[in-house]
């Protein structure tokens, strides 16, 4: 075959597997969409309620901050969540169909970034209600922390799915690890009220710096240049482990289902 | 001579036999020993296999349960690899080793297609353009837009066989999949064989119990035994010396032979166990005596 003609047939299979999960995510619920925007409004809502008013953390546009965070983390969350199960959940298409498997978690997390990518206008909307406004920076800010959160998480999906296979607790053990992940993570706090002798603790969490870069951008237009070395870092760390180990055991995946 | 667009060189393939792993991390940790043996314990499912298939052949494989027709099916298309040995293939095959494989219950039919076509490693457009046809032959009417999950299995396996007949791929791989839907339907089918008989771009590979089929649409088979080929050639050849293998009715002799020489799973067990289920064996025995005894009066 052409290598174009080959290009063309896998933008063409991406693109016919992203469809079919975007339409099959919520087929049969009313409000479809919109489930992917309620689930962290509503966590950053709780958040909003029991830190700012309860218990009268002084920051700032707390919840714009709490969402600017919120959003990237569901995005990350979902798929590293997902990820031990993407090639488990799918045997017949590991079994009966010889087509690259590398696909699988690909189109997982291009799906799971479709959600974030249209939940970022309504993060906007939060924004602008709060007398914040976005800056230009985005225009190049968001492509890149896209295309990192993307390769980050791409690696630990092929990483975890593949081990899964062989090991079936990594898909519980995961939803642990991503929970304490979360609290190690300023999400629902600032790193600004962290002392600095602490940040190495942020600097070694493969989920912090990236989240740390999100949220300095979409919150202060501005490009975190102390973590975002290490977002990169973790980003190919995890994306040579997922290949290595995806490509050492793939050909013993249809053996394991 | 053709050129050959399969060839198997002395393929072995072996399955892992797992206990301890499926069980997880707590089970492997704590039979560690074991589960490292297993590790490298595996069933072997193919054992020295050697063959090639030309271009445009209809080749046919047969063999009873579990004698390695579906592994050698697998390694075709590309889903299994080889422990040993080599398997080299030139063109394209269908890499769908069931009817309707990645079809997703939720998509209606017309996505389904498209999805699977892709799969099979077409590009949108050439899928779509082909679509009418597949819609058309399949016949399953205004369901064509409802989601694949309300089809019952007849119209399910008919858009399967609709797509895999109309989008050709070099090489077609069918595992067991010749009666399709109802009568018309599998005339309908016959005929779409009797055109790749005919057609000498297409090479079809057949896994069948339906000997009948095997005999009819192909011009060679494969007869696999015990993880080993035990013969080939024209392919009513091959099918007749295999049904006089294994014809029915059995005569008492054959009975009482086979069942001694072919060792049960309890005679395993028992290796594993010792003496404990000697009692057992005498028993068993005594049963298959008595039995051919019966069968001897008869």
């Amino acid at each position: 075959m052409i290598p174009n003609e080959k290009w063309q047939w896998y933008r063409d299979m991406l693109s016919v597997l992203l469809h079919k999960e975007l339409t099959v995510r919520y087929k049969g619920s009313l409000l479809g969409f919109v489930w992917s925007l309620l689930n962290p409004l509503a966590q950053a809502l709780v958040f909003y309620v029991v830190f700012n008013i309860y218990m009268r953390f002084q920051i700032e546009h707390y919840l714009v901050t709490l969402l600017a965070a919120m959003f990237p983390w569901q995005w990350f969350v979902n798929c590293v969540n997902e990820g031990p199960h993407c090639f488990s959940g799918n045997p017949t298409l590991i079994k009966k169909v010889a087509f690259p498997r590398q696909a699988i978690p690909l189109v997982m997390n291009l799906q799971n970034m479709v959600h974030f990518c249209i939940a970022l206008p309504i993060y906007v909307v939060f924004m602008l209600a709060d007398g914040l406004r976005p800056g230009l920076i985005w225009l190049a800010g968001v492509p890149l922390l896209l295309l990192l959160t993307l390769i980050t998480i791409y690696g630990i999906s092929l990483f975890l799915g593949s081990l899964n296979l062989f090991f079936r607790d990594l898909g519980n053990l995961t939803v642990i690890l991503t929970q304490i992940a979360f609290f190690g993570t300023p999400i629902m706090y600032t790193l600004a009220q962290v002392p600095e002798q602490y940040y190495w603790c942020f600097k070694a969490n493969p989920s912090a710096p990236i989240i740390i870069c999100w949220r300095s951008l979409l919150l202060e237009n501005s490009i975190n240049l102390e973590f975002l070395p290490f977002a990169v870092l973790f980003a190919v760390f995890f994306l040579i482990l997922g290949l290595l180990c995806f490509k050492k055991l793939q050909h013993r995946f249809a053996e394991a289902l | 001579m053709s050129d050959t667009v399969i060839r198997f060189d002395d393929v072995y393939k072996s399955y892992p036999s797992y206990n301890q792993i499926t069980g997880g991390i707590k089970s492997f940790l704590f039979h560690l020993p074991q589960a490292i043996k297993e590790l490298n314990s595996r069933r072997a499912a193919l054992e020295g296999i050697s063959f090639s298939i030309h271009k445009g052949e209809k080749f046919g494989f047969i063999g009873k349960n579990g004698a390695g027709k579906s592994t050698t099916l697998g390694l075709i298309a590309g889903v299994l690899t080889p422990d040993k040995g080599s398997v080299q293939i030139n063109g394209r095959v269908s890499p769908l080793l069931e009817l309707g494989a990645g079809f997703h219950p939720e998509l209606s039919g017309r996505a389904n297609i498209l999805l699977n076509g892709v799969l099979m490693g077409l590009t949108k457009q050439e899928v779509l353009a082909h679509e009418q046809k597949i819609i058309e032959f399949a016949e399953i009417g205004e369901f064509i837009d409802q989601p694949v999950r309300t089809y019952s299995s007849g119209m399910y396996a008919k858009l399967g066989f609709a797509i895999v007949a109309n989008l050709k791929p070099e090489i077609l791989l069918l595992d067991e999949i010749l009666a399709v839907g109802d009568i018309r339907f599998q005339q309908k089918c016959g005929k779409v064989f009797e055109n790749f008989k005919n057609n000498p771009e297409v090479t079809m590979i057949l896994v069948s119990h339906a000997l009948e089929s095997v005999k009819q649409y192909c011009t060679r088979a494969a007869w696999i035994e015990d993880k080993k080929i035990k013969m080939v050639g024209p392919a009513d050849e091959v099918v007749e010396a295999y049904e006089q293998a294994n014809a029915l009715p059995y005569s008492a002799e054959r009975v009482r032979t086979e069942r001694l020489r072919t060792p049960h799973p309890r005679h395993k067990i028992q290796k594993r166990w010792g003496g404990a289920f000697c009692a057992r064996k005498v028993a068993s025995k005594m049963h298959l005596t008595q039995k051919d005894n019966i069968d001897r009066k008869i």
